[in-house]
């Protein structure tokens, strides 16, 4: 028991509970399933034990009448929209069924690392680079809705800015990736209800993003690691990015349930199934790889990699040819430098730059693939995730609304409105009534915009 | 007022040694008493429910092979909190970092006043300051106001001195006061 506390201090403990949600009894199978997920997808030995033990004993925490009533009443009273890559979805006790077809291949493998040809729909017409245009109109937006004051997900849904076409994505969705045109929409979500496996998924504008085509391709659940002295070793695929033509996919692979682990950049042809690793990093500390994105004329790789686990906040951009070999550091300073974004021109790579001191303060930069140039673009501490529009502008969020700059950091102005997405009758939400756009400054969820038409 | 948490555990009574020699029915009695505690902190250090759960089944996953290392009951449940919170720090650096709208619906239940700890402070009100901490204050914060740790306990977890943890805790505090209160 803590001594007792202040007034404000009563608020804030009562606001944090109603935040983080009540206690709860302890479900030792979903414990087990999210141990064997996070540690190599590897069944732990002790987790079935404790599952059954805590089944059979009933074991659990004290649960508070006063905080249900809390959450309750939150639920009717904030809903937050967004998209997170996060598989927390499997588990939500009552998912919406999905409404979109899912088209299987013809011979999909069960748990197949690399698919046979035969079992990748290529040659669907859904799928023939729809041009973006095609799709016209506002962006659409990826976004997922939570109710209330707890932080727990409903559903992940696709609509327009203003709230049109609206449909659900599917359930069991973990991420997504658009391609750089934005005519094409990767989705990764669980395979069946067990949550032990991933799969990649194919939407397309042709179809108004409504069909999920399945590619075959099984994400690291069960993949033995590339790398010789790990060939005993599971990983887990995350940072999937589609190449400008569509016909590959290049992300990261993780070995890490045993350190030292590695990191490696793969990329797969969706064709054939094929998996090439491009470069691979091993150490004794975790070092991982993210915000992996293609050039526009689709040979090299460009991608962040956590360059010392000593601080929060020291990362380095890599490019690397498409085919392997030619790994190179863009030299930005003492700058550390996530979310790449390589221009339509090839000529310019955007990026954000994240430092810490009495807060996160997060800004836009510029620089040519080559390390020169070095530009900064935005002084507000809060402007991040760049991409470029197919004007060469630079699209950024600051924290609060998506805004478009030119490349040279000017004319900054809104990129869009939210606010008819912010009030469109959502036909799946649990919310109702007038509603008003705000921002949340968490970094692991939010929405996923199309590249703009 | 006191924060209610899983203090009312005595861990002295709990069967650390037989689970550290792999007793699974042992650990099992340690994860019932502690689980929520950790969840319910790494929420508030990185401010997503499934990365949460994530940490604190990785965190698990350590303890079975690493709790051993822990020789006093009393110092189980701040190393517990300590590894799961900083499984969600690691977790959370490699994780997609996306923009959010957030739509609130006006409601007067939702906007209540006054001091009844259980209304509060408004949510987006309260994230958008949390956002703007550190993860390591944000822990900090977690570990005193949400599973109530006592300034020894939140010491063995972060590696501060309890005059230091206390201080640090002070001024975070006033902070939110300030942009909250």
């Amino acid at each position: 028991m803590m001594d007792e506390l202040s007034t404000f201090e009563r608020r804030l403990v009562g606001s944090l509970d109603a935040l983080v949600g009540p206690p709860r009894p302890v479900d030792g199978a979903a414990l087990a399933r999210a141990s064997a997920r996070y540690a190599g997808r590897r069944p732990q030995r002790w987790t079935a034990s404790v599952a059954s033990t805590l089944a059979t004993t009933r074991h659990g925490l004290r649960t508070r009448p006063v905080l249900a009533l809390v959450v309750a009443v939150a639920i009717v009273g904030t809903v937050v929209v967004g998209v997170a890559g996060v598989a927390s979805l499997v588990t939500r006790p009552n998912p919406p069924a999905p409404v979109q077809p899912i088209v299987s291949p013809s011979a999909v493998p069960s748990r197949s690392p690399t698919p046979s040809a035969s079992a990748v729909p290529s040659a669907s017409p859904t799928l023939a680079s729809p041009p973006v245009s095609a799709a016209g109109g506002l962006p659409y937006v990826v976004y997922e809705e939570t109710l209330g004051q707890t932080l727990e997900p409903t559903y992940v849904g696709i609509a327009r800015s203003d709230g049109s076409d609206v449909h659900l994505l599917s359930e069991g969705i973990t991420d997504v990736a658009w391609s750089p045109d934005g005519s094409r929409l990767l989705v990764v979500r669980f395979l069946g209800t067990t949550g032990q496996v991933e799969r990649l998924y194919l939407a397309s504008a042709a179809d108004g993003f409504v069909s999920l085509h399945d590619t075959g391709f099984d994400t690291g659940a069960d993949h033995a690691c590339p790398l010789p002295h790990r060939a005993n070793d599971v990983c887990q695929d995350d940072w999937f990015s589609i190449s400008p033509d569509g016909r590959h996919v290049a992300f990261e692979r993780a070995c890490t349930d045993v350190l030292p682990g590695c990191y490696s950049i793969a990329t797969i042809d969706l064709a054939t199934g094929r998996v090439q690793v491009l470069t691979s990093t091993r150490g004794d500390v975790h070092q991982p790889i993210q915000d992996v994105t293609w050039s526009p004329d689709g040979r090299q790789i460009v991608f962040a990699r956590e360059v010392s686990a000593a601080t929060s906040s020291d990362w380095t951009m890599f490019i690397v040819d498409a085919t392997g070999g030619n790994l190179h550091r863009i030299a930005v300073g003492k700058l550390s430098a996530t979310e790449p974004a390589w221009s339509p021109d090839g000529a310019t790579i955007a990026f954000a730059s994240e430092t810490w001191g009495g807060g996160r303060e997060t800004d836009v930069y510029a620089v040519s693939p080559d390390g020169t140039g070095l530009q900064r673009l935005t002084t507000d501490g809060v402007s991040s995730q760049p991409e470029w529009t197919h004007d060469g502008r630079i699209r950024f969020y600051d924290g609060h609304r998506f805004m478009v700059m030119d490349p040279n950091g000017t004319h900054a102005e809104p990129a869009f409105d939210f606010g008819l997405l912010a009030t469109f009758r959502d036909p799946f939400s649990k919310g109702s009534g007038p509603r008003r756009i705000g921002s949340t400054g968490w970094p692991s969820s939010g929405m996923a915009v199309q590249p703009q038409p | 007022m006191a924060v209610m948490t899983s203090t009312a555990v005595d861990a002295r009574t709990l069967p650390l040694a037989a689970a550290a020699a792999g007793d699974e029915v042992a650990f099992a009695q340690i994860v019932t008493s502690y689980h929520e505690d950790m969840r319910r902190v790494c929420v508030v250090v990185c401010g997503d429910e499934s990365i949460a759960e994530e940490a604190v089944a990785s965190a698990w996953t350590i303890a079975w092979r690493k709790l051993g290392s822990v020789r006093d009951p009393l110092r189980l449940r701040p190393w517990l909190v300590s590894v799961s919170v900083n499984e969600a720090r690691q977790i959370l650096r490699s994780r997609r970092r996306r923009a959010v709208v957030e739509v609130d619906i006006e409601s007067r239940a939702a906007r209540p006043t006054g001091d009844d700890p259980a209304s509060g402070i408004p949510a987006m009100d309260l994230r958008n300051a949390l956002a703007r901490l550190d993860p390591a204050d944000r822990a900090l914060i977690a570990m005193r106001y949400v599973a109530g740790l006592d300034s020894d306990e939140i010491a063995l977890a972060t590696g501060r001195s309890p005059s230091g943890a206390r201080a640090r805790i002070s001024r975070l505090l006033d902070r939110l006061e300030r942009e909250l209160g």
